[in-house]
């Protein structure tokens, strides 16, 4: 299935290989989460604090759906 | 205007505050009043801020507070200013590297806008303290420096009816929500890193965090503070805004319980 993906750019650096977008289209398997999307996408999951899929947050075990838009934002806590 | 206060025995932000009231506009608030009015100027004077940490967000936050013309800022840090800060805190001089953070903001407010009253409270923000630290306040803001002291600040809100306006940085990145007492705010969020302070951080453990990001947490946070006071515009209660100025995307992450 064809997806949306946002990856904050603090990283695309983190990920295996690295990203050089922020914002891409994927294609996974059907019945894809998002924890199997993290992982396929090779960044490190303790890294990712925000998920959101359509704007909403959501859990890592959330299944992704066709066209989804899937956002991916790290903790920060620099003040 | 400070020899007529004292003559009155008031303070100079009072002073300044009755001023607003009988329709009188001391000049330093000419350019805020097309925004906030009369009575929204003399509200600010009128209010209690703290200020919990006072280094990158904590510093460029107390200036434009007390350019606003909050009345009273309560500024709350242990630790002392060094090489490390000069990059983006916004006190920060050569000069005053080992001088303590809160003494040198306050020092330099003072120089901005007689009208403000300083408090200084050089000390851990922690659950001992806290409650007595904030009761009086109307906004606690969040200039922390990490997850774990931003969970403690958060549950002192709760517990003293005080909305907390948060921010963070991190690389070029920056968030941003306000949390009023029994929202959820930053506890649907689990701490993933862990520093050599033992507390919970983020990836600016890796990013560091560059002159700019400070800066631009701190005017939102200060726009949140003076919506709250007023009661005017729409706040970011219930979302967080995550900016990243590297390719200019921003989100607004729904915080409702997943």
């Amino acid at each position: 299935m064809h997806i949306h993906v946002k990856v904050a750019t603090i990283l695309l650096k983190r990920a295996d290989p690295p990203l050089t977008e922020s914002y891409f289209d994927y294609d996974c398997p059907d019945g894809t989460d998002v924890k199997t999307l993290i992982d396929m996408l090779g960044i490190p999951a303790e890294l990712v604090w925000s998920i959101t899929v359509n704007s909403k947050r959501s859990k890592i075990d959330r299944v992704i759906m066709p066209d989804d838009i899937v956002i991916l934002i790290p903790a920060i806590s620099g003040g | 205007m400070r020899s007529l206060a004292s003559r009155l025995g008031m303070s100079t932000g009072e002073l300044s505050a009755v001023a607003l009231d009988n329709g009188f506009l001391p000049l330093r608030y000419v350019k805020n009043i097309g925004t906030i009015g009369l009575d929204g100027q003399a509200r600010l004077l009128r209010a209690v801020v703290v200020v919990v940490g006072a280094g990158g967000i904590g510093g460029f936050a107390a200036e434009m507070l007390a350019r606003f013309g909050v009345g009273r800022l309560k500024l709350i840090d242990p630790d002392l200013f060094d090489e490390t800060n000069l990059n983006r805190q916004n006190f920060s001089c050569c000069d005053v590297v080992g001088m303590a953070k809160v003494d040198v903001v306050r020092d330099r407010i003072l120089e901005i806008n007689a009208d403000v009253e300083v408090e200084t409270h050089r000390t851990a923000a922690g659950r001992d303290n806290l409650p007595d630290l904030i009761e009086d306040a109307s906004v606690a803001i969040d200039a922390l420096d990490s997850l774990t002291d931003r969970f403690v600040l958060q549950e002192a809100c709760a517990r003293m009816g005080v909305v907390m306006v948060h921010g963070a940085i991190a690389g070029t990145a920056l968030q941003v929500t306000t949390i009023h007492p029994g929202d959820p705010g930053l506890t649907t969020f689990a701490p993933v890193l862990e520093g050599e302070d033992g507390k919970a951080h983020g990836i600016e453990l890796e990013t560091g965090n560059p002159p700019t990001t400070p800066a631009i947490s701190a005017a939102i946070e200060v726009e949140e503070t003076v919506k709250v006071i007023l009661g005017q515009g729409t706040t970011l209660r219930g979302k967080m805004l995550y900016l990243d100025t590297l390719d200019w995307s921003l989100d607004f992450i729904d915080l409702a319980e997943q």
